[in-house]
C-alpha cells in the first residue's frame, strides 16, 4: 500500500483528501504546515507528497526544496495542490523540484488520475 | 495685502513640499482599498457559486431522490466544500489590507494632531510616508494572489 503525505493548513482540505485517498487504497499521513510536513517526511517514508503552497511556518515551495535535499526524497513525486495558478509560481515550483501542479478546487477523479500518472512516471 | 494667519489656509513651504508625497501615499492606500473590496467581492461570488451548487443536492435529499445526490452532485459537493479554504485566504488578504490601512491612518492622525501642523510634525509625517511606502511594498510582496480560478470549476492539472 502506497503512503501519501498530505500537507495543508486547511483541516477541511486534509479531510477531503484523506477521504478520497483512503477510499482508493492509499495510506495517508497528514501535516498542517511545511515544518510539520518535513518532520513527518523524515520520520515516515512517504511514496508521494501532496502539498499546498500558502501555509504558515513553511510554505510549499520551501518544503519541496527541503525534501529534495533529503536522499530518500530525491525521486519521490511531490505534487503541489494549491489555489495558486500563476505561471511564475509554477516555474518556481518546477525549479524547486515539484513533479506536478494541481489548482484547487480539486476534482477527486482528476486527482487520482494525476497520482496514478505520477507513480507510473516514477516506476518507468 | 496682509493675510490673517488664523484664516489663511494656504500651505506653507514645508507643507507644500509634503503634499505630493502624501497624495502619492493616499493613492497607494486607495489601491489597497480597491484590492480589499475586490477580494471581498470575489469571496461573495465564490460563496454564491458554492451554495448554488449545493442547493440542488440538498433539495434532492429532502425529496428523497438519492440518484441526484449520489452521482452528479458528488463532484459538485467536493468543489463547493473547498470554498472554505479559498474564501478564507481571500478574506485574510482583505483583512490584512484593512488592518494595514487602519494602522497607517492612526499613525497619520497621531502625527498631525489637531490644528496646523508644526515643522517637526511635518518632518515626522515625511518619515511616516517613507515608512508607509516601505510597508506597502512588503504587504504587496507578502500577499500572493490566493485564487487563480474566478469560479468553482475544478482546477487544472499539470505534470512536469
Amino acid at each position: 500500500m502506497k503512503t501519501i503525505l498530505t500537507v495543508d493548513d486547511s483541516p477541511s482540505i486534509r479531510q477531503m483528501l484523506a477521504y478520497v485517498l483512503t477510499a482508493n487504497g492509499y495510506e495517508v499521513l497528514e501535516a498542517a504546515d511545511g515544518e510539520e510536513g518535513l518532520a513527518l517526511a523524515k520520520s515516515h517514508r512517504a511514496d508521494l507528497v501532496l502539498t499546498d503552497q500558502n501555509m504558515p511556518r513553511m510554505d510549499g515551495i520551501t518544503l519541496i526544496k527541503a525534501l529534495r535535499g533529503l536522499p530518500e526524497y530525491k525521486k519521490v513525486p511531490i505534487m503541489m495542490l494549491t489555489t495558486e495558478s500563476s505561471q511564475a509560481l509554477k516555474q518556481q515550483g518546477r525549479e524547486a523540484g515539484a513533479t506536478g501542479w494541481m489548482v484547487k478546487p480539486f476534482d477527486p477523479d482528476k486527482l487520482l488520475e494525476m497520482l496514478r500518472r505520477a507513480f507510473a512516471q516514477t516506476a518507468a | 495685502m496682509s493675510t490673517n494667519p488664523q484664516t489663511d489656509l494656504t500651505p506653507g513651504p514645508a507643507t507644500a513640499e509634503a503634499l505630493p508625497a502624501l497624495h502619492e501615499l493616499a493613492s497607494r492606500l486607495a489601491t489597497q482599498i480597491d484590492s480589499a473590496q475586490r477580494e471581498i467581492g470575489e469571496t461573495r461570488a465564490i460563496l454564491k457559486d458554492a451554495i448554488d451548487r449545493l442547493i440542488p443536492a440538498f433539495t434532492a435529499m429532502r425529496s428523497g431522490d438519492t440518484r441526484v445526490v449520489i452521482n452528479p452532485s458528488r463532484r459538485e459537493a467536493f468543489s463547493a466544500l473547498q470554498f472554505q479554504d479559498i474564501s478564507d485566504q481571500l478574506l485574510a488578504h482583505a483583512q490584512a489590507r484593512l488592518n494595514f490601512l487602519l494602522h497607517e491612518m492612526e499613525a497619520v492622525i497621531s502625527t498631525l494632531g489637531g490644528g496646523h501642523p508644526e515643522p517637526e510634525a511635518l518632518a515626522k509625517l515625511a518619515q511616516l510616508v517613507a515608512s508607509a511606502n516601505e510597508n506597502l511594498a512588503d504587504l504587496d510582496a507578502n500577499l500572493l494572489k490566493p485564487v487563480g480560478n474566478s469560479h468553482l470549476a475544478a482546477g487544472d492539472v499539470e505534470l512536469f
